[in-house]
């Protein structure tokens, strides 16, 4: 078992700068990241890489496990899936910085292979994924989608420009389509897509840049509760002022998108507060007064206003508008790839009383796949909320279980054996 | 009152899978009744779809045992299908003690009537070959194997709904008052009048026992299960601890203690990693644990539990819902049970039963 005094899940902008700045005040600070490399979404997609590679300087004394893997949490202590182990990390405090996942929403043909997200376009083509054996690429988002597509060109890609106009961020000679994306179509892999014009376009690699959806699963797991709040990028968990998450367990922070979706600025902020917060209640931080006080003027200074209207008004107990979501997908469509449930299916559930998405989970087995909803769940919830009328924000939430991530049996078999747990096994 | 629950003869609380084989067991008999559940469809989730023949089973059991596992493929044609699997079960001794323990118990249900027997380690291994060649036997048993607990309530649901019955989802708090001549149900959802009430909620109803000064001797005991991705097939037959789904998924089951599951997540895992190398690289997708509340002596309660009021309640609840759900059905309709499940009525508790010598535990011997 690690202990610490302060650990960090996920090293995106908000991570790194929460364990930077408990690193800064002498805590003992263990840093969790589930891909091998620090930075997270910043340092995928254009923009906010130097950011990310600035607050990277100031890890020194910090513990850093990479390619760390947290699949659950049971009151302060983190279980984390290591080099085919599992392990505990136990902290004082903990900071949840999990960030935000582009999430696709349906559409006909979705579910193929070489359908994603501009974030999973960006990394195949940093993860050197990318050739000219691959395409034709076709990019469908504004001025994201332009930057990915020029790359796409750069790297050999046959590219092409899904958007109502021309961004600046396309270079010149990458051709653009006019046009709104109808259907992606193929045998297991996209091969051609469909426009509302009637063209069909040849494609092997389609991006769509999608909505960024907090990554809600581990405060979920944890027992917190979230509202919904558009603004916000859809489900977030409710914290206090001090960043602390409501629910049943005491220093448990979130920072950064987890919180509601924002610039990548006001991540680094948003941890830097929320590492400042714990910090004070654990007696760590001189002069903690103007030094929160200061994290608060830096976040409002870097949030997009808005997001910071809607956070602050959460922060301070006012419930967001309720939003009944309409969403027109035709029956065929599947909304869980996993398990392959479709509109039709889940519509024939609630005819038969599945009322929560957990009773449509039992009755068609949507969600309960690999996924455990993380994929399928924005979606569902859309749909359930159009198809019975009712305001997203007061559905219930499929229940949210451990292990968040999928874990190898053995994995979960090699875990540390404490003390209590043998005792336990005795009894 | 909420639509369709008019004129309800009986309620039946809980919508597991007891419950709803009682709504369909009364449908079928044109008993008009309404099934009330504080969660969804399946209530509390922590059934297992694995079926159980408790290790101390007599004569008695293992018959009634047996017709329940023989309801299900007749069920299957009158329903549809709700994964029915007739693996065959093993229990494996992992030591000295397992062995002399598990070879008493096959002597002991082979006097009982059941087809069972003891493996030897290597016709063990014959027939499941991703067992650990730790083991030194094996228990056999050609009853065992499992359904979907989902689909098993799915399909009971519609059914009993064609035929008259009529179910009630997430009903929020309840609240139960006798009345003369029934019951009035205050439920989030509305209030139900009926004339006859059935306990079927295991865990979720010691409130509604409460409120009608019912008292069953019930114990609370605290499952974990873990479930994997849907993996290709990799498990023969049941297990105490593990069976693979019709859909692939392995179920690996196992105690939990009351706290954070954290330890007795690994420590199941680590039990079935051991009998069952074979499953070491299936990933576990989710892990749920709760409490059930189980008849101290470990036998179904199945009866009358005051004026027209009834309970069925069992720790093997997939593999006797079937049998309970007919029970309720016939005490209903006949005002009394046929004497084979007339032995579990919750009457066995009684002071004057027990110094009768009416206590068939008593006579049989077996510990809780």
């Amino acid at each position: 078992m690690i202990t610490a005094q302060i650990a960090v899940v996920g090293a995106g902008p908000a991570g790194l700068a929460a364990a930077a700045e408990a690193r800064a005040s002498g805590a003992r600070t263990v840093l969790i990241e589930e891909r091998s490399g620090l930075g997270g979404r910043a340092m995928i997609v254009p923009g906010a890489r130097g950011l990310a590679e600035g607050l990277m300087r100031d890890l020194g004394g910090v513990e850093v496990l990479r390619s760390s893997v947290v699949w659950g949490i049971f009151g302060h202590r983190l279980a984390v899936l290591r080099a085919e182990h599992t392990e505990t990390v136990e902290a004082d405090a903990i900071v949840l910085a999990t960030g935000a996942r582009e999430t696709l929403l349906p559409f006909p043909g979705w579910t193929l292979e070489g359908v994603m997200t501009l974030e999973a376009g960006w990394e195949a083509v940093r993860g050197g994924r990318i050739g000219s054996g691959v395409g034709p690429a076709v990019v469908a988002g504004g001025g994201e989608g332009g930057a990915l597509a020029t790359r796409l060109s750069e790297r050999g890609v046959r590219a092409a420009l899904l958007a109502p106009e021309r961004p600046g961020t396309l270079k010149e000679g990458v051709p653009h389509l006019g046009g709104r994306l109808v259907a992606a179509q193929g045998t297991g892999t996209v091969e051609r897509i469909v426009l509302d014009d009637g063209t069909v376009h040849e494609c092997g690699m389609l991006c769509v840049e999608s909505p960024r959806a907090p990554a809600v699963e581990l405060p979920r797991q944890a027992g917190c509760p979230c509202v919904y709040q558009p603004l916000l990028g859809g489900f977030v968990p409710r914290v206090d002022p001090t960043m602390a998450l409501h629910g049943p367990t005491a220093r448990l922070y979130a920072a950064g998108d987890v919180t509601g979706v924002d610039s990548p600025r006001a991540a680094a902020e948003s941890g830097r507060l929320a590492a400042r917060c714990a910090l004070q209640v654990l007696g760590l931080l001189a002069d903690p007064g103007s030094k929160i006080e200061e994290s608060r003027h830096r976040l409002a200074a870097t949030s997009f206003p808005l997001r910071a209207r809607a956070r602050e008004a959460l922060q301070a107990g006012a419930l967001p508008d309720d939003v009944i979501e309409q969403h027109d997908v035709s029956p065929e469509v599947v909304l869980c790839p996993c398990v392959g449930v479709t509109v039709a299916d889940l519509r024939a559930a609630l005819e038969e009383g599945a009322v929560t998405p957990d009773d449509l989970g039992r009755w068609t087995r949507c969600g309960v796949g690999m996924c455990q909803w993380r994929r399928c769940g924005v979606p569902i919830m859309r749909w359930l909320s159009g198809a019975l009328g009712v305001p997203i924000g007061r559905l219930s939430l499929p229940a949210a279980l451990p292990p968040v991530r999928p874990v190898p049996l053995s994995a979960l078999a090699t875990g540390e054996r404490t003390a209590e747990a043998s005792a336990d096994a005795h009894a | 009152m909420p639509d369709g629950t008019e004129g309800r003869d009986i309620a039946i609380l809980g919508a597991g899978p007891v419950g709803c084989a009682i709504a369909y067991s009364l449908a079928r008999r044109k008993i008009p009744a309404v099934v009330l559940d504080w969660e969804g469809p399946g209530g509390s989730r922590m059934t297992s779809g694995r079926f159980r023949l408790p290790p101390d089973a007599d004569a008695q059991y293992a018959h009634l045992y047996r017709r329940a596992i023989e309801e299900y493929p007749a069920l299957e044609t009158e329903i549809g299908s709700i994964g029915y699997v007739r693996s065959g079960g093993l229990v494996p001794a992992l030591s000295e003690t397992d062995s002399r323990e598990g070879m008493a118990r096959v002597r002991q249900q082979a006097e009982a009537g059941l087809d069972v027997r003891w493996l030897s380690r290597d016709e063990a291994i014959g027939m499941e070959p991703g067992l650990s060649p730790e083991i030194l036997g094996a228990a056999y048993s050609q009853y065992d194997g499992s359904v979907s607990p989902d689909l098993l309530v799915r399909r009971l649901v519609n059914a009993a709904r064609r035929i008259g019955g009529a179910f009630l989802f997430h009903c929020g708090h309840l609240t139960v008052r006798p009345r003369p001549g029934g019951f009035l149900i205050r439920s989030g959802v509305g209030e139900i009048e009926a004339n006859r009430l059935v306990l079927a909620a295991g865990v979720d109803d010691p409130d509604i026992r409460r409120q009608l000064e019912i008292s069953l001797p019930l114990h609370r005991v605290h499952d974990l299960m873990l479930v994997t991705e849907p993996v290709p097939p990799a498990l023969r037959h049941t297990f105490p601890s593990a069976y693979q789904s019709v859909s692939g998924e392995v179920v690996i089951e196992g105690p939990a203690s009351d706290g954070i599951p954290l330890e007795p997540m690994l420590t199941v895992a680590r039990d079935a990693a051991r009998l069952l190398p074979s499953l070491a690289a299936a990933r576990v997708i989710r892990a749920w644990a709760g409490p059930r509340s189980v008849p101290v002596d470990g036998w179904p309660i199945v009866g009358t539990v005051g004026d027209n009021a009834y309970v069925a309640i069992a720790r093997e609840e997939i593999t006797l819902c079937l049998l309970l759900g007919e029970a309720i059905a016939e005490i209903i309709t006949r005002r009394r049970a046929s004497s084979e499940i007339d032995v579990f009525s919750p009457a066995r508790f009684s002071a004057t039963t027990a110094a009768a010598g009416g206590d068939f535990r008593k006579d049989s011997g077996r510990t809780p």
